[in-house]
């Protein structure tokens, strides 16, 4: 009577212990997930204040350099492209994209002088610079916050609880970088 | 990196471990040489304590800001600043801190602030002048590291801690002072000297714990500080100058030692480093400069230049823009001036190493002023 009592009470300590062990790894899994969902509504808020900033600057760069119209064209094409894009690879490539359209946006202009002394643009290129830095930071938590997650997702014990919490892997926000190398001339501002 | 991140915060839990089990070997030491139950006193004490430690943590920030004579300013105040911070509070995750500066010729910064949700970061005018941006980028970075890994909480237990080991000795030896041991005249002998001695000697070891967790703490935020900008050259080149500079700052005391980037006391007394609350600046750029030659992954970049090749840089003259590890920043002044501050100043660079011994990993670190040379070599 006594042995039987206590081998219910081993069983009832484990059973415990185990649902408490599953909670608090569910827990987690949820916890990283929203934190991911999180960064990336930082990643949006920069993107969003980017998109805003470009027709100003296409406007005021379209005074100065008529000539350019080919490559102020690129740079509104690859804004539309940016603001239609959806989920995460391909808001990553498209604002990949709209980097090196960028890029090259300013480095023409540095052949107008009348332009680089434009205090208008002048400030929407500044602003832009320190957009895109922001966006950087922000994208690199992103991705530590990704990288987090996805591990416990597929590292034991964490990976248990994926499944009833629906855990599916993120993806990263990466940016196409030989893109990069290969088309922006390298222009130090 | 991340290793040594976790290193690092298991050497805190232990050391504040070891703390307690001093205060346990206090209050025995404490009953049987007065031959009290100490538990009476123990029940006077904690509650004090807990509610001064509560006083203190909660309002931390205000204290420290007071203590150091710091004035907080807003974003159009320090434009480029609060740039910095912002994409610090971005990469880590956490709600953009308070900016406080500190006027002070000495070039020092400081984290404070219960939580991350009250976290205040102030830097003192003397930093802004000397530091450039990505320099300044990387003690941004270190204090939000404080605020990222919770130092100032755990700081907090820490003095506590060791403010009450030291409070239990005091009582104990005014009390032997007085005659309360007659009580315990009929104990062994034996007992009552390792008593007495562990009484003295506590507040000592009291001291040293507090120190040394304060060290790990300041060496684990160079880690997180480079996991937020992935750039370990800001930094150290930071860290060069401060050693470089042998300025100090004023408006300070030991008891606001343990929140500065750098330990703002006079370097000349540095007779025992057991007690200083940070590691020696030497060890830390070292330990920067490992992290140089494995950057964790390339440094981001908004416009990528020419594609960074990590390598260390050779010696602590300003690096030109775009160079390795930096974040090149297009259409801004470099180094950037902060309105209403002195433009930087030009400081003699660091006695730099020599490319040879770089190559093989260690360094030959000029040591402060007044001891001698050391070789700084990778553990």
């Amino acid at each position: 009577m006594v042995g039987s009592m206590l081998i219910f009470a081993i069983v009832a300590v484990l059973v415990a212990a185990a649902v408490v062990t599953f909670v608090l790894l569910y827990n987690r899994l949820i916890k990283l997930r929203q934190r991911v969902k999180a960064a990336y509504a930082q990643i949006d808020v920069q993107l969003k204040r980017r998109y805003d900033l470009i027709p100003n600057l296409v406007e005021s760069v379209k005074g100065y350099a008529a000539h350019e119209a080919d490559t102020l064209q690129a740079v509104t094409n690859a804004r539309a492209a940016a603001v239609g894009a959806s989920g995460v690879a391909d808001v990553a490539a498209a604002n990949g994209v709209l980097t090196n359209a960028l890029g090259r946006l300013f480095a023409v202009s540095e052949a107008y002088p009348t332009l680089r002394a434009n205090e208008n643009f002048l400030q929407l290129q500044h602003e832009l610079t320190a957009t895109e830095d922001r966006i950087s930071f922000s994208r690199q938590h992103y991705n530590d916050s990704v990288m987090e997650y996805n591990t416990a997702i597929e590292t034991f014990p964490s990976s248990l609880a994926a499944g009833p919490a629906h855990a599916t892997p993120e993806v990263f926000f990466e940016l196409p970088a030989t893109d990069v190398a290969r088309d922006v001339p390298n222009v130090r501002f | 990196m991340y290793a040594a991140i976790a290193a690092n915060r298991r050497r805190s839990i232990g050391l504040i471990l070891a703390g307690f089990v001093l205060l346990a070997v206090v209050m025995a030491a404490v009953g049987l040489v007065l031959g009290v139950n100490m538990s009476l006193v123990a029940l006077v004490a904690v509650p004090v304590e807990l509610g001064g430690t509560w006083a203190a943590w909660y309002h931390s920030d205000r204290l420290a800001l007071m203590a150091t004579g710091a004035t907080q300013i807003t974003a159009s105040q320090a434009p480029q600043l609060y740039n910095l911070v912002e994409n610090m509070a971005l990469s880590s995750g956490l709600p953009m801190p308070k900016i406080a500066i500190v006027h002070d010729e000495a070039p020092n910064a400081f984290a404070t602030g219960r939580d991350p949700q009250h976290a205040t970061i102030a830097v003192t005018t003397g930093l802004l002048a000397i530091m450039q941006r990505d320099e300044l980028q990387g003690v941004i970075a270190h204090e939000m590291a404080h605020i990222v890994n919770q130092d100032t909480r755990t700081m907090a237990l820490v003095v506590t801690i060791c403010g009450s080991v030291a409070l239990v000795c005091d009582l104990a030896s005014r009390m032997l002072f007085w005659g309360g041991s007659r009580r315990s005249s009929d104990n062994n002998p034996v007992v009552l000297v390792v008593g007495i001695v562990a009484i003295v000697l506590a507040p000592l070891a009291a001291l040293l714990i507090q120190a040394a967790t304060s060290r790990s703490r300041e060496a684990l935020a160079d880690s997180t500080a480079v996991k937020l900008t992935r750039n370990p050259t800001g930094l150290r080149k930071a860290l060069e100058k401060l050693d470089a500079n042998s300025s100090v700052v004023r408006q300070t005391s030991r008891a606001t030692a343990h929140l500065w980037i750098e330990s703002p006391l006079d370097r000349r007394d540095a007779t025992n480093r057991m007690f200083d609350t940070h590691p020696p600046l030497s060890q830390r750029i070292a330990s920067l400069r490992r992290m140089e030659g494995a950057p964790v992954e390339a440094p981001p970049a908004a416009i990528p230049a020419a594609a960074p090749a990590p390598v260390p840089a050779p010696t602590g003259a300003p690096a030109p823009l775009g160079s390795p590890g930096t974040v090149p920043i297009p259409g801004l002044p470099f180094p950037v001036p902060i309105p209403g501050l002195p433009f930087p100043v030009p400081i003699p660079p660091p006695a730099p190493a020599t490319a040879d011994a770089a190559s093989h990993g260690w360094t030959q670190v000029p040591a402060q002023s007044g001891s001698v040379a050391r070789d700084v070599l990778p553990r």
